[in-house]
């Protein structure tokens, strides 16, 4: 039972991490193109 | 590192991949520089065609002292030697014929202040014409140590073995990176000193696509390992691939940091229509220490099946166990390490496949209120996506790359899938015409043959992904 409940814990720890990075990189971009958009 | 040649074998592999792949490279600058009317960039490839030209002297050189040494040794079949040299010296006479001419026109041009359009087209033909040359001379000379290519597998191992198609194809994919590298941080290197932003442009959009190539390289790569140890051949040892596929491992970091900031720079200039120079030198220090890891891991990969360039100094590994490759292998066979990074993948898979959706369905007419430039700003989503799941991806394969290559039989179309769509989305960031694409306005036709193309590709990505534990 702890073994789902590390897995679980993992699944949610390393998704949070990599799409954390990728909304931050993505939203610093985004803001970037703002400045400039037509 | 031993990246100076220290046999003439070892100069002659080095420096025969220039005038054959480099020179495929030369020619995608050479039509860019045509189709955009860019005259410094045509004196670049024309002088980029002249130094391919003088390489014709070093190949030939190396080339006849080492059919010398190689002729020596009895498992080299004498025959092979006897057609690669007689197709190698027609070859090189054309690239030596196609170099004199891009100089004369050098020569001409700057005595009249313009370059002739007819002799840019002459130019261009004897190019294709040589490279075509080359292209058969390099399949001549792959015969004549590649011994493992024509192996036959005894009846009884052959439901064990791997097709040795696999190691070919790494072969020829290998180099387009490698020498891809070469080619386009030297156009880089020239556009920053003359100051092109068109040159610029074409350099980034190779160092992308190289990125691209970097991923069916890797896979084939690990392809190419069962193919070489399972039978195993006697004369290849499992340690020295690991210290090949470690440094490859490196590489894949290496070409993903430079392809996603030369991706991003390319996707800014749009909005901004200039250069950051902090990411200009950025994307060069990438491409550097790129091109430096890549070298490493190309000397490495040459350790694996040629004893002749190896000199009295090399150490080679011995341990088949040591390195990073199966310290991960072991991890990520762990369901504890697998599950999570198999999730991210999911997630990765259905970000990509969404962009894809809405830049493809505009440009097919869908939501014709809406102009291009507006889908153009999604795209970023779809390339970080792209990232995570091929980072995630090798993580997988490393789990149990033996099933995954070997086995399965929908893995490889999936891999043949992400370049040819990875390369066809390329076309949504860069070109003009969708740019100016406004509300209201159809997309041209060849726009929407493209996006069919990257639709099919990626739906293909996912099915073939899906299918992977049943066929």
């Amino acid at each position: 039972m702890s073994n789902n409940i590390e897995i679980l814990l993992m699944v949610i720890a390393v998704n949070v991490c990599v799409l954390g990075v990728a909304f931050i990189a993505l939203y610093r971009l985004n803001r970037a193109a703002d400045q400039f958009d037509r | 590192m031993h990246l100076i040649p220290q046999s003439w074998s070892h100069l002659h592999i080095l420096v025969s991949v220039f005038p054959s792949v480099g020179l495929i490279f030369v020619l995608g600058f050479y039509i860019t520089a045509l189709r955009a009317k860019n005259e410094g960039m045509k004196r670049s490839c024309l002088v980029f065609l002249v130094i391919l030209g003088l390489l014709a002297i070093p190949t030939y050189f190396s080339g006849d002292r080492s059919m010398a040494l190689l002729s020596q040794d009895p498992k080299i079949s004498e025959h092979a030697l006897n057609v690669h040299y007689g197709w190698g010296l027609a070859g090189l006479a054309v690239l030596l014929i196609t170099g004199g001419y891009a100089l004369v026109e050098l020569w001409r041009g700057r005595a009249v202040g313009y370059l002739s359009d007819q002799a840019l087209k002459v130019a261009l033909g004897l190019a294709g014409a040589t490279l075509v040359m080359m292209i058969i001379v390099d399949e001549l000379g792959w015969e004549i140590s590649h011994h493992e290519l024509q192996r036959v597998v005894p009846a009884a191992l052959a439901a064990t073995a791997t097709a040795q198609t696999w190691s070919h194809v790494h072969m020829i994919l290998n180099h387009f990176p490698t020498v891809g590298f070469v080619m386009a941080l030297a156009f880089y290197i020239i556009a920053l000193v003359v100051n092109n932003d068109t040159l610029k442009r074409s350099s980034l959009v190779v160092f992308v696509i190289c990125s691209i190539v970097g991923v069916p390289t890797y896979v084939t790569g690990a392809a190419a390992m069962w193919a070489l140890t399972v039978p195993p051949i006697p004369e290849i040892s499992k340690a020295v691939i690991n210290a090949h596929r470690d440094m490859a491992l490196w590489t894949l970091f290496g070409l993903g940091f430079t392809g996603v900031a030369a991706w991003i720079e390319l996707w800014r200039y749009r909005y901004i229509g200039r250069f950051s120079n902090t990411s200009i030198y950025l994307i060069l220090a990438f491409a550097i220490i790129t091109l430096g890891i890549m070298a490493e891991t190309g000397h490495r990969g040459g350790q694996i099946n040629h004893p002749e360039i190896r000199v009295p100094t090399d150490v080679l590994p011995t341990d088949p166990t040591a390195g990073i490759s199966p310290a991960i292998e072991l991890l990520i066979n762990n369901v504890i390490w697998f599950v999570p990074w198999q999730t991210v993948h999911f997630f990765g898979f259905t970000l990509i496949f969404a962009t894809v959706l809405i830049v493809v369905l505009r440009v097919l007419g869908f939501w014709k209120s809406v102009p291009f430039s507006a889908v153009h700003r999604l795209l970023p989503i779809g390339v970080l996506a792209v990232v995570m799941n091929v980072f995630t991806g090798m993580l997988m394969l490393l789990a149990d790359t033996y099933r995954y290559v070997v086995n399965d039989y929908t893995f490889a179309p999936k891999i043949a899938f992400i370049p040819i769509g990875a390369t066809a989305v390329l076309y949504f960031s860069l070109s003009d015409r969708l740019w100016k694409l406004k509300a209201g306005e159809d997309a041209p036709a060849a726009a929407k043959a493209v996006a069919i193309l990257v639709l099919v590709c990626w739906a293909g990505v996912i099915a073939c992904g899906r299918l992977l534990p049943y066929l």
